[in-house]
């Protein structure tokens, strides 16, 4: 069978490592484009969000090199991703685009189902060999994760634009390749000391941006303008807390253990957002919260257009701000956003991160535990 | 949009000098399904607009959770308030038994301001009946606090009674058939309201209805998704024709009354054909 997936970020190096340990063809889909958004939005319902948008772009692009099957994932609410493998079955239906979709749903929903759908993409496959894949994709996916961290803070200080950048995709060309843990393993620790090696001076002032929001939106660069690079190339140290492998842990393995995750968040949250909100709302206000007691000089907050939890985020965080007195950049996204527009404002939030901090002297907000004004008053 | 009208009501309210505003934090209305995420939220997002948290009473409905959870929040609620476990229990008796009665009501082919009209209140916001022998029929989709809310709807359903068509809602059907027909969805819809119109949607292909109108508001997540569902499954089971209204704060009257007697002139025209 030959299978495929929708992209977003680095996702496709593990998931390659997962189906084709599982014995399937792999069709990872074209990077994502502007054709890829023009198909999404043709199909798509209009106000859907655009992850949903950009999904159906990647399966169409997929079905064209031969895919057969869709790897997706659902959701048992109440944010809406939950309902996008079912949605987009139905308009695939429609087009006549007559791929199978073989949804994995969370455990939370009942064991059948997923163990079912499970044994469809595992027939004929021996339990070591399952065994042995699976701690190839998840050497994988914490390898992508650890790289992207360190890139994050090299990027920063590089001394030509784009050097890091180039490292780290040759870097993950490596880990896409290996094909062993120890590959990885290797792939990862010269991925990592290659890094090292770029070359940057490490003299210089550089600003700390924290970047929180919904998690999609976050890992896929062609969504978010290459955020984070963009960032990283103005000299600006970026800190987030959402990775790829925290989701794939929470939201598909071990949604048991989402209450204990979510104990903790809520001690950060509590003064601002009181409540699990789906998606990722409740984490990009504790997040926000937890950066600013760590040292950062401002937040950009991103989300899709129309985003239900990531809007109740977003009419919390100014009082977050106030709070702290820390600035925070809201940006929403969507397939009318331009790469200008988005540039304009982050150079301009960059610049009065900049200015704020020749006034108030250097890192005024690192390290200790930040009493907020009038916070937990409310 | 709805939950910018919400700002406004709870803008309204502070500005009218009241002490503290009830506003129940509903995140599962039913068990095992949600409500829509921003309402998740609304105790949060209203406290961080508006100052003093404290003002607001915001007891956690969550009935996935067990029952007694549910009763210990309201005894919460009733101690902040002054009374005992007992009135408590009590006061919530009555307000299940006047829920079943407006639900009821509804059912029988009212409007929310007839009842409001019959309870001997503001009869000004009545709505209009249609008239005497509609000659059309049209099943309305659409969250409750957008379809019987004049501003968020534009007052649809009134420009329709004056058009002649009789209007149904998803309140009027009843509760079984609605069940009967949501579980025919492939997957369990969690959203309780949209759960509810999926069900009604599949009610009215097998109704005499003429047309089908969907009024959702812009950016309406839950909507997004439950009215393409409804859209692709209503055309393959039927040839019943649907019209889906968008309205946000932009939105312009005219460009409504247009389009909604466009709808009904293109549903006679059909009919007499």
């Amino acid at each position: 069978m030959k299978v495929t997936f929708p992209h977003m970020g680095t996702a496709y190096i593990p998931f390659r490592a997962l189906i084709k340990g599982l014995g399937h063809e792999v069709i990872v889909a074209p990077a994502c484009t502007q054709r890829t958004l023009s198909l999404g939005t043709r199909y798509a319902p209009e106000s859907a969000c655009l992850p949903l948008k950009i999904n159906i772009g990647n399966y169409l692009e997929a079905a064209e090199l031969g895919a057969e099957a869709i790897v997706m994932a659902g959701g048992i609410g109440p944010c809406r991703f939950g309902f996008y493998a079912y949605v987009q079955q139905e308009i695939l239906r429609d087009i006549g685009c007559d791929m199978e979709m073989i949804i994995l749903e969370p455990p939370a929903s009942g064991w059948q189902p997923l163990l079912a759908r499970l044994r469809r993409l595992t027939k004929g496959v021996s339990a070591a060999q399952i065994a042995r894949t699976l701690r190839l994709t998840w050497a994988k996916l914490v390898a992508c994760d650890r790289l992207e961290q360190l890139s994050l803070t090299v990027r920063a200080y590089e001394i030509r634009k784009g050097s890091t950048t180039k490292v780290l995709q040759q870097a993950y060309q490596e880990v896409d390749r290996a094909e062993s843990v120890d590959m990885v393993t290797r792939a990862l620790r010269d991925g990592l000391a290659n890094l090292h090696l770029v070359p940057q001076d490490r003299g210089r002032q550089v600003l700390t941006i924290g970047v929180v929001g919904e998690i999609y939106t976050i890992l896929e660069p062609f969504v978010n303008f290459r955020l984070e690079e963009q960032l990283g190339e103005m000299g600006v140290v970026v800190r987030r807390k959402i990775w790829l492998s925290d989701w794939i842990l929470h939201h598909l393995v071990l949604s048991a253990f989402r209450k204990q995750r979510e104990a903790g968040l809520f001690r950060w949250a509590r003064p601002y957002l009181q409540h699990f909100v789906g998606g990722h709302g409740l984490e990009s206000v504790a997040h926000t919260v937890q950066l600013a007691n760590g040292g950062v000089d401002g937040i950009v907050h991103i989300l899709p257009f129309t985003c239900m939890p990531e809007i109740v985020a977003q009419s919390i965080l100014p009082s977050v701000g106030e709070d702290y007195q820390l600035p925070i950049l809201t940006v929403v996204v969507d397939e009318h956003t331009g790469i200008a527009g988005i540039r304009t404002r982050l150079e301009a939030f960059v610049d009065l991160l900049a200015s704020t901090r020749a006034k108030t002297g250097s890192h005024s907000r690192s390290g200790g535990l930040l009493t907020p004004a009038a916070g937990h008053s409310r | 949009m709805p939950v910018k009208i919400f700002y406004g009501h709870v803008s309204w309210l502070i500005e009218a000098g009241v002490d503290s505003i009830f506003l129940p934090r509903l995140i599962s209305v039913a068990p095992k399904e949600y409500i829509c995420p921003k309402f998740m939220g609304l105790p949060d997002m209203m406290a961080a607009a508006f100052p003093n948290r404290a003002r607001f009473i915001a007891p956690v409905v969550n009935l996935t959770l067990s029952p007694r959870l549910f009763y210990r929040e309201l005894e919460k609620v009733g101690q902040g308030l002054g009374c005992t476990a007992k009135e408590t229990r009590k006061a919530w008796d009555e307000a299940l038994a006047a829920q079943k009665r407006f639900q009821s009501f509804l059912q029988g082919g009212n409007w929310p301001a007839e009842y409001e009209a019959e309870q001997d209140r503001d009869t000004e916001s009545m709505v209009t009946r249609p008239l005497d022998n509609p000659n059309l029929r049209i099943g309305l989709l659409g969250h409750s606090y957008v379809i019987y809310d004049k501003l968020a709807s534009m007052d649809a359903v009134s420009r329709l009674h004056h058009m002649g068509a009789e209007v149904l809602t998803v309140d009027m059907l009843s509760p079984a058939r609605i069940e009967a027909q949501a579980v025919r969805w492939p997957k369990r819809m969690f959203w309780t309201s949209g759960r509810r119109i999926l069900g009604a949607a599949w009610e009215y292909t097998e109704m005499p209805v003429d047309g089908i109108i969907y009024i959702t508001a812009f950016g309406c997540g839950t909507d997004s998704l439950t009215a393409e569902l409804v859209e692709r499954t209503v055309r393959r089971r039927s040839q019943i024709p649907q019209l889906i209204l968008n309205i946000d704060e932009h939105t312009g009257e005219a460009g409504v009354v247009t389009r909604l007697e466009a709808f009904v002139d293109m549903l006679r025209w059909r009919r007499a054909r």
